[in-house]
């Protein structure tokens, strides 16, 4: 596979542009992840994440891990593979969907995100925010006990 | 109790684990002085290492003292179950431990680390000093915020 992620497999002789310490996931290293059959990916997994596995083998996101295969196919060597766009937030991180960029919805736009091997196990959901932080500005009237009857004049 | 050692050999403070354990307390508490390490691990380390739960931190013998460290350390070959470590199945390595002292702030800092560099939700709350788990934070949490309406006149 290819090393964009900046996360090297075991004999790459590509330069690494960035050293990262070698991901491994609960001591399993990013090259077995992807071919751990996914019985064994759960035991390796959170409980929630199992449980989610467990209820919903008729695998529902099947249409979303059809097309990110077929965008990482024809996606041009080195280069990341074109957006995803999905609605399913409440999909769990495969190592499957690594290196993929998914745009995930948040009920008004799809974030862009790239999928790395360090966010297994979390759900897809959790990487586009959904609201917009808040940042006060003045609290108005009524916005207090005291202040609510001053405004009649 | 009837004091067995001898007076001079009383320690009135030992350094355990880069932190100091206070000699008058009696041992199990004593050892809860370092950070990781409760009154229910501590009574089990102690009874691993054979040693009088009686006694005071300060009667300890050096020997005794190295036993225990090294049991803190590596609980799993003294036969202290899994499931009774603060750090199991460890997210990147996998591994089964019981961490004190200084790898209990490391550790911490290291998963908010992972949490930010992911640009995960909870990472996100973690960094704008919000509350990560879901409560409600319109009323709640103020600790001096007051927010006040001025008097326009």
């Amino acid at each position: 596979m290819d090393a964009r992620n900046g996360y090297e497999l075991a004999d790459a002789s590509i330069p690494k542009r960035r050293t990262f310490r070698k991901f491994t996931y609960r001591g399993v290293d990013l090259e077995q992840l992807l071919d751990v059959p996914s019985e064994e990916f759960m035991q390796m997994v959170t409980c929630r994440a199992r449980r989610k596995f467990k209820r919903g083998l008729k695998r529902k996101p099947m249409g979303l891990i059809k097309k990110l295969r077929l965008a990482k196919q024809n996606a041009p060597e080195l280069e990341k593979p074109e957006c995803v766009k999905t609605h399913l937030r409440n999909m769990i991180i495969v190592p499957e969907m690594i290196g993929s960029i998914v745009g995930i919805y948040n009920g008004k736009t799809f974030n862009q995100v790239e999928i790395k091997p360090d966010m297994i196990g979390h759900y897809l959901g959790e990487f586009s925010i959904s609201y917009k932080p808040v940042r006060h500005g003045r609290p108005g009237i009524g916005a207090t006990h005291s202040s609510r009857f001053i405004p009649l004049k | 109790s009837l004091v067995v050692t001898q007076k001079d050999q009383f320690k009135a403070m030992s350094r355990v684990l880069n932190t100091n354990v206070d000699g008058n307390v009696k041992v199990m508490y004593a050892l809860t002085a370092i950070k990781g390490v409760g009154r229910r691990y501590s009574n089990l380390v102690l009874k691993k290492a054979d040693v009088d739960l009686s006694k005071r931190a300060g009667e300890m013998t050096q020997d005794e003292l190295e036993r225990i460290v090294d049991i803190i350390q590596n609980p799993l070959q003294y036969k202290i179950p899994k499931w009774f470590l603060n750090r199991q199945k460890h997210r990147t390595t996998g591994e089964y431990s019981q961490l004190v002292s200084n790898a209990v702030d490391n550790s911490l800092r290291e998963d908010l680390e992972r949490m930010k560099k992911i640009r995960l939700h909870r990472g996100l709350r973690h960094d704008w000093h919000l509350r990560v788990r879901g409560q409600h934070t319109k009323t709640t949490g103020r600790g001096g915020r007051t927010v006040g309406v001025s008097k326009k006149k």
